[in-house]
């Protein structure tokens, strides 16, 4: 990978479930602070793609480098302290948790304290939680939740927890954010705050990752999209290429 | 006897036990599959088989035969009451609160018995005579041959079940798949419900066929089930030709090394080929990997 | 209108004045009360608290379910009393090997059971406690055997040797004690919240570079320690061990004390400890009903109250009030 300006560049992906072949050889680079769109049917392999990167699960063949590292087959907590977190599709904000309590944990890359000072609460903890719970909380008021911090996350309306969820994923100051359909089950008032929010996001300087269904938001945003269908890249480029391209056309429209 | 005669009678015991073995295991499967729960009300499952069967047979002076069907099916129930009941009534469904809520049972089954029955074992008569039969050396009783006979009938009559009967195709789906099976219109529910009922069924044959070599007491499920569990484990956990595999398996070496090593230790043997299994093959002799979808 | 999670709710920054009424009934508990019965009763509780509290960390925290802690509450035992009288080893040195080789036994039993994906824990574990159970009554030229083994020399520090109930109760309390801060400390830090996360949603904890493998070991071996060290105390403070309190059904037992008590609380398992050991000593008199009061109490509590005793019915008591209210401006 020689172009400074790519910061995460995937080769000849392929991941196979049992017999299923989710990702048939998908080839992408993503660009430094911009944002890439990945979209297509449902089942095309976007989750897929996001799941590989994270390493929830290894590729079956190919791999991922992040800024000229090879990550493909790193631990999920391995690719976290390489700076990309993510978002997730089904919400897994921590329900047994409050809403600040939820982004302290986003700051865990960021503290070093382990079991034994933990335990003994070393003056070095007392000043690292301070500074958890001071850093978490700003974060939550940049997304307007500071009133809610002590709230129980799970006592959140949907398009709240969504939010929280992105916020637990800056908190750790990652160079790169995966969103996997942050606009899911919002109304079209909730989608542009998303839409405002992840532009503010880009302007902080990240690399980000788009997943998503609703066509406004993608196209309205990104920078780059690339079209899946069955586990294969049929198409790739600006939105205005990519809307016209016949084959993404086909793929959603032949679909009826 | 020589070396040879030995080895072949602790083969038999062995095979017999693991038969045991095999029905506990194919009983945790059932559940597992269905829910993705361990019950250990299995034990009491076993438990109960012997003991109901002791008490409809010696108090009740119901002859033998009628007393394993009656026993069988009030085990049956006792398994779906307990499915309807706490499980089914449980204000969380997370599986560590459903897994702790089947060991509540269990004791509770486990205390019951002890007082209704007291701490002693029961006597159950053999199924058919002591008369003892020799083959290549090594003694066999009737009840061993009890035991391999009922033990093939559940197995053909589960497998006839699951692949030829609507609702054990079902059962099969609703393992595969949960909100698919729902979505195709399977009662889930129902087929839990079913799941729990043969469940009981299948320990209580597993603590009547042994509990004439054995006898029976109010803990006795106990072993046995854990190390049903265990033989469900190594075979491979949810596959039905695992568990028997499995169960033949342990109970052949757990006999052959208390044995020809060490009779003090057998009830560790199980125990130990479990923590292997579990740290060397997890997946077991017969079963594949799990995936978790994100 | 949002409501605070369960035992903050009750408890939370409260929590240094509880560990203060905590310490000043240590001190004054033994000036007022000179029944030594009570004292027994008090002690066992003490211990049992060192062990639930551990436990709870492991269950509450971790969500990973232990059936094998009164293995680990018996190695400390046998470890103490061994090494102590067999060998003249010194004791307290001997506490402290007897729960680091605790700790590396755990994480060999712990470590490949909690890779796995389900609960593969609590097989591991029970298994692992009938194994050590059968070594701890086989092995008897070492242990004892079935008869136990007795003649264990009580703790001292200098001149002071604990020696009878009264002063083992501010022996075995202040390490309770010491247990009870010490956990708390670890909740209310990065180390908690982390094992919080896991609990809440292991994969989200994962890609927020919680190594959630490795922490769910560390608390498994941390609550095996603490086991240990609880079962040393026992060893000194009754100078008779025997294979039978080690078995499967004590770790039900204690399992049931947290559970009981409120998983993910640790006042919970204070709570927990003590109620559950009161109500086994009351049903000693009748100790054929021991199982199946614990089966039921354990069902019940589950099946109607799964976040503890405490927390389930201070919920049901909001919800009343709640209704009360809603009721109150229906019109």
């Amino acid at each position: 990978m020689n172009n400074p300006e790519t910061m995460l560049s995937a080769y000849r992906l392929r991941k196979a479930f049992g017999g299923v072949l989710a990702l048939n050889d998908v080839s992408f680079d993503v660009r430094r602070n911009q944002i890439t769109g990945i979209i297509g049917p449902n089942g095309a392999g976007k989750t897929t793609i996001l799941n590989l990167i994270t390493g929830i699960y290894p590729p079956t063949s190919g791999n991922i480098l992040f800024e000229d590292k090879r990550i493909s087959g790193f631990k999920p907590f391995q690719v976290a302290s390489q700076g990309i977190t993510r978002t997730f599709q089904n919400l897994q904000v921590f329900q047994n948790m409050t809403v600040l309590e939820n982004v302290m944990v986003g700051l865990h890359t960021q503290t070093r304290s382990e079991f034994c000072s933990c335990l003994l609460h070393l003056p070095k903890v007392g000043k690292e939680e301070k500074m958890v719970r001071e850093e978490g909380y700003d974060l939550l008021c940049f997304f307007n939740l500071g009133k809610k911090a002590d709230w129980l996350s799970s006592d959140l309306p949907y398009g709240e927890q969504k939010r929280l969820e992105i916020a637990r994923a800056l908190a750790g100051k990652p160079k790169m954010i995966l969103l996997d359909e942050p606009a899911a089950g919002l109304n079209t008032k909730e989608t542009e705050k998303i839409s405002e929010l992840i532009l503010k996001i880009k302007e902080k300087g990240l690399t980000i990752i788009l997943v998503e269904h609703d066509m406004n938001l993608v196209m309205g945003i990104s920078d780059k999209i690339m079209v899946l269908n069955y586990g294969q890249k049929i198409s790739e480029g600006t939105p205005r290429v990519v809307r016209m391209d016949p084959n993404v056309i086909q793929a959603y429209l032949g679909k009826e | 006897m020589g070396l040879r005669e030995q080895v072949f009678q602790y083969i038999i015991s062995g095979l017999t036990l693991g038969a045991i073995y095999a029905l506990v295991a194919l009983g945790f499967n059932i559940i597992h599959n269905a829910t993705g729960i361990v019950n250990f009300v299995q034990a009491e499952f076993v438990t109960l088989g012997g003991m109901l069967m002791y008490s409809f047979y010696s108090f009740f002076k119901i002859p033998l035969p009628f007393s394993f069907l009656l026993s069988t099916a009030a085990v049956t129930v006792i398994g779906a009451l307990v499915e309807r009941g706490p499980i089914r009534m449980a204000k969380s469904k997370a599986i560590i609160i459903l897994v702790f809520i089947t060991i509540g049972i269990s004791s509770t089954l486990r205390g019951t018995a002890l007082l209704v029955w007291g701490p002693d074992n029961m006597p159950i008569p053999s199924f058919s005579g002591e008369k003892v039969i020799r083959i290549f050396g090594a003694a066999i009783l009737p009840q061993h041959l009890w035991v391999f006979a009922i033990t093939i009938g559940v197995v053909i009559f589960l497998q006839y079940f699951f692949y030829r009967t609507l609702t054990g195709k079902a059962m099969r789906a609703v393992s595969a798949n949960r909100r698919a099976a729902s979505l195709a219109g399977i009662n889930v529910n129902g087929m839990i419900l079913l799941s729990f009922a043969m469940s009981g069924g299948l320990g209580a044959v597993g603590g009547m066929i042994i509990a004439p070599i054995s006898t029976t007491s109010y803990d006795t499920g106990v072993m046995l089930s854990l190390k049903g569990f265990a033989a469900a484990i190594l075979g491979g956990y949810g596959n039905s030709t695992g568990a028997i595999l499995g169960g033949l398996i342990l109970g052949v070496l757990e006999s052959l090394g208390a044995g020809l090593i060490s009779s003090k230790f057998k009830n560790a043997f199980a125990f130990l080929i479990l923590l292997l299994v579990l740290f060397l093959k997890p997946s077991g002799l017969l079963g594949h990997g799990e995936a978790e979808r994100v | 209108m949002g409501r605070r999670s369960g035992c903050s709710m009750v408890l939370g920054e409260r929590k240094n004045l509880f560990l203060i009424i905590l310490a000043l009934l240590i001190i004054l508990i033994p000036v007022f009360v000179k029944n030594k019965y009570y004292f027994t009763v008090m002690n066992v509780i003490g211990l049992n608290t060192i062990v639930v509290v551990g436990l709870n960390l492991l269950i509450g925290f971790g969500g990973q379910i232990s059936l094998g802690h009164a293995a680990f509450y018996g190695m400390g035992a046998y470890l103490s009393a061994i090494l102590t009288i067999t060998h003249h080893f010194p004791p307290w040195p001997t506490m402290v090997i007897a729960m680091l080789a605790t700790g590396v036994v755990a994480y060999f039993v712990g470590y490949p059971s909690l890779k796995l994906r389900g609960h593969y824990l609590v097989m591991a574990t029970l298994g692992f406690n009938i194994i050590v159970n059968i070594f701890m009554v086989e092995l008897d030229n070492i242990t004892g055997g079935p008869s136990g083994f007795a003649g264990i020399a009580p703790l001292s520090i200098g001149k002071l040797t604990f020696d009878n109930d009264y002063k083992n109760f501010y022996l075995i309390w202040a390490f309770a004690f010491l247990c009870i801060v010490v956990s708390l400390n670890l909740v209310n830090s990065r180390v908690g919240r982390a094992l919080k996360a896991i609990h809440g949603s292991e994969v989200a904890a994962n890609t927020l570079g919680i190594n959630t493998d490795h922490y769910k070991t560390k608390v498994f071996v941390l609550s095996a320690m603490f086991a240990s060290l609880s079962g040393s105390l026992y060893a000194h403070y009754l100078s008779f061990i025997s294979p039978r309190s080690f078995d499967f059904y004590y770790s039900i037992q204690v399992v049931t004390m947290v559970i009981v008590g409120g998983m993910g609380s640790i006042w919970g398992a204070f709570f927990g400890a003590g109620l559950l050991t009161v109500l086994s000593e009351i049903l000693h008199v009748a100790e054929k009903y021991n199982i199946i009061a614990y089966g039921t109490l354990l069902t019940l509590v589950l099946v109607f109250l799964p976040e503890g005793f405490l927390v389930g019915l201070y919920r049901l008591y909001q919800k009343r009030k709640m209704k009360a209210l809603i009721g109150g401006n229906k019109d």
